[in-house]
């Protein structure tokens, strides 16, 4: 006879999520509620964060107020509807590009299997075309005849608490990595997309500390930490130490806010005060020393990550500003950046519309080759490997590459440079120069088709490591892949959140391979005048056969 | 016909609905995609339960060493343990291979008891092994965690009663060693 308490269970285990089976219960997706819980969700932002962005940029980000994500009071403005429903129609007015995206998708499913979220939840939420259906329901159900008709026969629904807290957690399981993108027969970018509900979420106060903070940050200080002037010198010039102790040469050239310069640099910050990102650093340091380059370095646009980005167009165009005006006050003829990615897409795809025309800026032309970087014409600014390419490719650097043997190198496109502005072949024509040892990882994770750290868009924070470490699964596994059939240990890139996060993401899934900026790589093969011989690479690890 | 006879002669289709089991413990459409693509760089989830399930199932039934069964399992926990199920979800492939052996047992209308009973001994050391797994990818995760909190947090970590000064390398204790 059939015991009755098992067949009991059994049937429940069929209805609900279950801890005999782990089966996930079949419901249409918009039946399935978001539930937050400790881990799946990155912190609310402080109070006093919300009321120091409102101070600057009033109404865009909500009443200052404490609120719990796993609460079901969020503490919401009693009109919230209205002012997301406005918050949309104000976009939908401003933007084409967002109007057309509501519209023109046709469901094909080209994107479904693409984002590296999807593929490491495997939550269909997580597919590109359903994480813009949230959105896109909502437009459907107040802004299209056919959804005020027909309601949700037509795909659409009411903006409810349900659909935001769907919002606060899919938008916020987005990194704007554009992948999707490539393989959308429209071209849809539903990086902008998510760019728009975030900007929804936050009109509403429904943002995150970890990026409202470090934007605060940004436009108080000029960097993500609030280093101020001062201890940022301080940290920059305290590196000049560790590459006297690793090269045997005391660097000259470093300095900061000097007028009359003849371009200045620009970095994401990390780059003075973070493992690894402090090795690119020194990198970029060595080689402007090998050239005798006329740079300076701004200590108040001294970040050129724009955590704003990640919130509202005017607080990106705030921070980004900051660019133009140092460059403007120290007299400049033009700007190069450094080792950066979302930094890129701003500066590559807002900044001239933004804080242009900077007709006070000359076109970049390389002092030492002549080349002059048309492809610059409307920014006035140039990335490191561009700059560092065209300096191989004419034969202006001594390189040693030799003094990488002990590393086995493969690339990482960071999303922003790769997709976001063509950036693919230039540091791979580095990387070939300054490493015998490169290997690129498979063909469908690399260049266009990179797929992401996982962290960027503000979410590489401490609280959702397991998050991370699931969106970063295509990326590691590719990883994974090269350090099995090559001996792969370093994992280079050009992107400062990569830096940081790519780091915790090989500590997990590939414990044996490291982390580095392609400047870092660069600075150990640069041959510099008056050197001693290197036992070590800017990272003080013994250069092969230096072990003992 | 003897159980070990049963899972060498259907060992497809075993395979095939032990790989179905598993996999629909992710969301409908979500299994239908890992269970399609076939390229292991653009569905790492479905790569990695086919791949280890065809190794671990070679393995227990297939050779006379449990040897590799450790790498075998590696990736799938590891993705597993960091995916949103409850510990006894992540580490429920014994348990289902147990259920789709017993649906054969039946299907085939066997009378192997010592056979089942040998076939019952090894998806125990297969969950043993998958528990033992989860863990270390969980303590895995936690020391990533807190590496990343000192690398951005070196005086808090260092100062206070931060769980990262029990970390290897913590720079506080290598300063009193050298002093």
């Amino acid at each position: 006879m059939a015991d009755t308490k098992v067949a009991q269970m059994k049937e429940k285990v069929v209805k609900e999520p279950s801890l005999m089976t782990g089966a996930v219960p079949a419901k249409d997706w918009w039946d399935v509620e978001a539930v937050f819980k400790s881990g799946n969700y990155c912190y609310p932002a402080k109070a006093s964060m919300v009321a120091y962005h409102n101070k600057n940029l009033p109404g865009l980000f909500g009443e200052p107020r404490e609120w719990d994500p796993e609460s079901d009071n969020w503490n919401l403005p009693e009109n919230w509807q209205e002012i997301l429903l406005n918050g949309l129609k104000e976009r939908l007015d401003k933007f084409r590009s967002l109007k057309i995206f509501m519209d023109c998708c046709v469901r094909c499913g080209a994107c479904a299997d693409k984002c590296h979220f999807f593929l490491g939840t495997g939550d269909p939420k997580n597919m590109p075309v359903l994480r813009a259906e949230l959105l896109r329901s909502v437009y459907r159900n107040d802004f299209t005849l056919a959804g005020k008709l027909l309601g949700k026969m037509a795909g659409a629904r009411p903006m409810t608490f349900k659909v935001l807290k769907e919002w606060f957690m899919y938008f916020y399981q987005c990194t704007e990595c554009r992948r999707c993108s490539v393989f959308c027969p429209y071209g849809i970018d539903t990086a902008e997309i998510t760019m728009m509900a975030r900007e929804l979420l936050h009109l509403v106060g429904v943002g995150t500390n970890w990026i409202l903070e470090p934007a605060a940050n940004s436009n108080r200080t000029g960097n993500h930490l609030g280093l101020q002037p001062h201890t940022f010198k301080e940290n920059a010039e305290f590196l000049l130490d560790d590459i006297e102790e690793a090269t045997g040469v005391r660097l000259n050239s470093l300095n900061f806010n000097r007028k009359g310069a003849e371009i200045l640099f620009v970095i994401p910050s990390a780059d003075v005060f973070a493992e690894p990102g402090i090795f690119t650093f020194m990198g970029y340091l060595l080689l402007f020393e090998h050239i005798g380059l006329d740079y300076t370095i701004s200590t108040y646009a001294s970040e050129g990550g724009n955590f704003g980005s990640f919130t509202h167009n005017s607080l990106m165009k705030k921070l980004n500003g900051k660019i133009y005006a140092e460059a403007k006050r120290l007299g400049v003829k033009w700007i190069l950046g450094g080792e950066c990615g979302h930094m890129w897409r701003v500066l590559h795809q807002y900044m001239d519309t933004m804080n242009g025309p900077a007709d006070f800026l000359q076109v970049p032309v390389s002092p030492i080759t002549g080349t002059r970087f048309d492809n610059a014409t409307a920014t006035k600014m140039i990335h490191i490997s561009e700059f560092t390419a065209d300096l191989i490719h004419h034969n202006k650097l001594k390189l040693d590459k030799s003094r990488n043997d002990h590393r086995i190198v493969t690339f990482h496109d960071s999303c922003n440079p790769a997709r976001g502005m063509g950036l693919i072949e230039e540091p791979r024509h580095i990387l070939k120069s300054v490493c015998n040892n490169f290997y690129e990882m498979p063909e469908n994770t690399i260049r266009e088709n990179t797929f992401c750290c996982g962290s960027g868009t503000g979410l590489n924070t401490g609280e959702i490591m397991d998050l991370r470490m699931r969106a970063g699964l295509p990326r590691a596994n590719a990883v994974r892949h090269v350090a099995d059939r090559h001996g792969v240990n370093m994992l280079s890139c050009v992107c400062a959140i990569d830096r940081a996060t790519l780091l915790a993401l090989n500590q997990y899934w590939n414990p044996e391979v490291e982390v580095c900026g392609v400047s870092e790589l660069l600075g150990n093969a640069l041959i510099m005048e008056g050197e001693k011989e290197r036992e070590t690479d800017l990272r003080f690890a013994p250069l092969a056969g230096m072990e003992g | 016909m003897l159980v070990q006879e049963m899972l060498i002669e259907n060992k497809g289709e075993i395979l095939d609905a032990w790989v179905d089991q598993v996999l629909a413990t992710y969301a409908k459409d979500g299994a239908r995609s890992f269970k399609k693509e076939q390229n292991q760089f653009a569905n790492p989830v479905g790569y990695a339960v086919k791949s280890s399930l065809w190794q671990v199932y070679a393995l227990l039934f297939e050779s006379d060493t449990l040897e590799g069964l450790v790498p075998a399992l590696q990736q799938l926990v590891k993705i597993r343990a960091v995916q949103e199920f409850l510990p006894s979800q992540a580490v429920s492939m014994a348990y289902k291979l147990k259920e789709v052996g017993k649906d054969f047992y039946r299907q085939e209308k066997l009378e192997d008891h010592a056979g089942w009973l040998a076939f019952e001994e090894k998806a125990d050391i297969l969950a043993y092994t998958l528990f033992d797994l989860y863990m270390a990818s969980r303590e895995q995760l936690h020391k990533t965690r807190l590496e990343e909190y000192r690398r951005g947090n070196n005086l808090l970590a260092e100062g206070g009663c931060c769980p990262s000064r029990s970390l290897k390398g913590n720079n506080v204790e290598i300063q009193s060693n050298i002093l």
